[in-house]
């Protein structure tokens, strides 16, 4: 057991080493984008909203965004560099080489997702603050413990995909499926205002869930929960057993 | 070895021959992958104009004077064709001059690096007007402008995507740039140029620390002539947008004509 965890540990702990060297301009990149929404949505909006009740829609479009910023980090680690990690720079290989097995190199890098999500939310929610955003301090800590948890989800979705892919043209159509994921999830308005075959797309999306998570108060959580646990469980299961398939035969 | 520099001076005919060719080239290596192309600026346009304009505008009053979706509509054409050239002149003049260097193959046919550039710049503004026709039919299967009228945009989106591509050029040739540098420059200054652009709200909503990034975008500048055109009180305003874009295809040409050339044959 204490092997395990450690193992686990160590290929984090290499994620997270690489994050703050070599990969440090591309692991700030991703973190810009749900900023940039921020202003240009929220702010630059928040005067033209009419029908999001007490709330300003600039504190709406806040709590969508640490959503959006948790997935975007987990992701960031989970989805392609992992497929580069498995198929180009065999790291995996040589990894399992050592005395690290298959479920440890799962939830190493989803423990480097979270990891690199917990730094994207604290750096968007202190935006949202200085922006004015934040509708209630206690909101903060609440929301960031729970954007740990939806980070973990994504990390093991992600890399379910990434071990699935095949070629890279696989890794690009999950891409190009991230932004109706982001679009339709409720971060910028209620999903009832899609066309309907959006809203049913939206209904059993992994981000929606994450979304109406940071937006329930504590009694309306345990569904989103419920749901995101189920995924993520056998998200990780998919992961490993791909992995297995990936590195061992 | 003769390069390309020492050889006699070829009339601008040879040189618009050749441009075609290169330009001609680039789009067969696109239109093998045309249905992607198609489906996917078709999708972007459906998708973004059907969740943020008109699924976000329904919770939003009228923007100087018209519905949402029609006020943002032509800024995410716009823009998004800009993220798009930008794109073409960070990654794939990166990939033309150091990764799979068809830009230096093509200088062992009778091409110069002018000619070449202006080839590459050609193929790009012609994607982006096919993009940006996609984008158009868009908006009419959902409704968001009616008839022909809007088909220039298209025009708009090609001198858009041109005044994206030339100065991104100028920067990606200067130097070897990392991966991790393009995608630094892909989400700090080309995404903003987008939208903090004045594309979802008018700039004066928008903090006015960020103002000045409006005034330095061409997606800016080409909405503005967009909505001034709608509004129908074209002047004094619509030529500054105007003049913005002569300066920056000059300029931006100038310099990644020059920083191409060296590259090419250093």
């Amino acid at each position: 057991m204490r092997e395990f965890v450690t193992g686990t540990a160590a290929v984090a702990s290499r994620g997270i080493r690489s994050d703050g060297r070599k990969n440090f301009q591309s692991a700030f990149a991703g973190f810009l984008e749900p900023f940039y929404y921020l202003i240009a949505l929220g702010v630059g909006l928040s005067p033209f909203a009419n029908s999001f009740g007490e709330a300003s829609y600039k504190q709406y479009v806040a709590v969508g965004l640490v959503a959006v910023s948790a997935m975007n980090g987990a992701l960031f680690v989970c989805l392609n560099p992992a497929f580069a990690r498995l198929h180009y720079a065999g790291i995996y290989a040589t990894i399992v080489a050592g005395p690290i097995g298959a479920w440890q190199i799962v939830l190493g890098e989803v423990g480097a997702g979270v990891v690199r999500s917990a730094v994207y939310v604290a750096g968007l929610v202190s935006c949202a603050v200085a922006v004015g955003a934040v509708s209630s301090p206690a909101w903060i800590l609440g929301g960031f413990l729970l954007s740990l948890w939806i980070a973990t989800v994504f990390g093991c979705l992600g890399l379910a995909a990434a071990f699935s892919a095949r070629s890279p043209q696989h890794m690009a159509v999950v891409r190009l499926g991230l932004m109706p994921l982001i679009l339709c999830s409720g971060a910028y308005f209620p999903i009832d205002s899609l066309p309907w075959a959006l809203r049913v797309f939206a209904e059993w999306s992994p981000l929606y869930h994450s979304v109406e998570l940071l937006r329930a108060g504590t009694a309306g959580m345990l569904p989103h929960l419920a749901y995101l646990f189920a995924l993520g469980v056998c998200a990780a299961l998919w992961a490993r057993w791909r992995l297995g398939i990936a590195l061992l035969s | 070895m003769s390069t390309p520099s020492n050889a006699p001076e070829a009339s601008i005919r040879e040189l618009a021959a050749g441009s075609l060719r290169f330009a001609s080239m680039r789009a067969r290596q696109l239109s093998t992958y045309w249905l992607t192309l198609v489906a996917s600026g078709l999708g972007y346009g459906l998708m973004y104009l059907a969740t943020i304009g008109q699924g976000l505008g329904r919770h939003l009053e009228n923007l100087s004077g018209m519905e949402f979706s029609a006020f943002v509509g032509p800024g995410l054409l716009v823009g998004s064709c800009f993220v798009t050239a930008a794109g073409y002149g960070t990654w794939t003049v990166s990939d033309g001059l150091w990764g799979r260097s068809s830009f230096r193959l093509a200088l062992c046919a009778p091409m110069t690096p002018g000619v070449i550039l202006a080839g590459e710049t050609i193929a790009v503004v012609a994607r982006i007007m096919v993009q940006a026709s996609l984008f158009v039919v868009a908006g009419l299967i959902l409704g968001v402008w009616r008839g022909w009228s809007q088909f220039w945009l298209v025009a708009l989106a090609g001198l858009v995507g041109a005044a994206g591509f030339l100065p991104a050029t100028a920067y990606s040739v200067a130097g070897k740039r990392s991966p991790g540098e393009l995608a630094l420059v892909d989400r700090a200054v080309v995404l903003p140029m987008f939208l903090l652009a004045g594309v979802f709200a008018p700039v004066d909503a928008l903090p006015r620390a960020v103002e000045w990034v409006a005034w330095i975008s061409p997606v800016w500048h080409g909405t503005e002539i967009w909505r001034g055109a709608m509004r129908g009180d074209g002047g004094l305003q619509e030529a500054l947008h105007a003049s913005y874009f002569v300066v920056v295809l000059f300029a931006g040409g100038f310099a990644a004509r020059l920083k191409f050339t060296r590259a090419l044959l250093k």
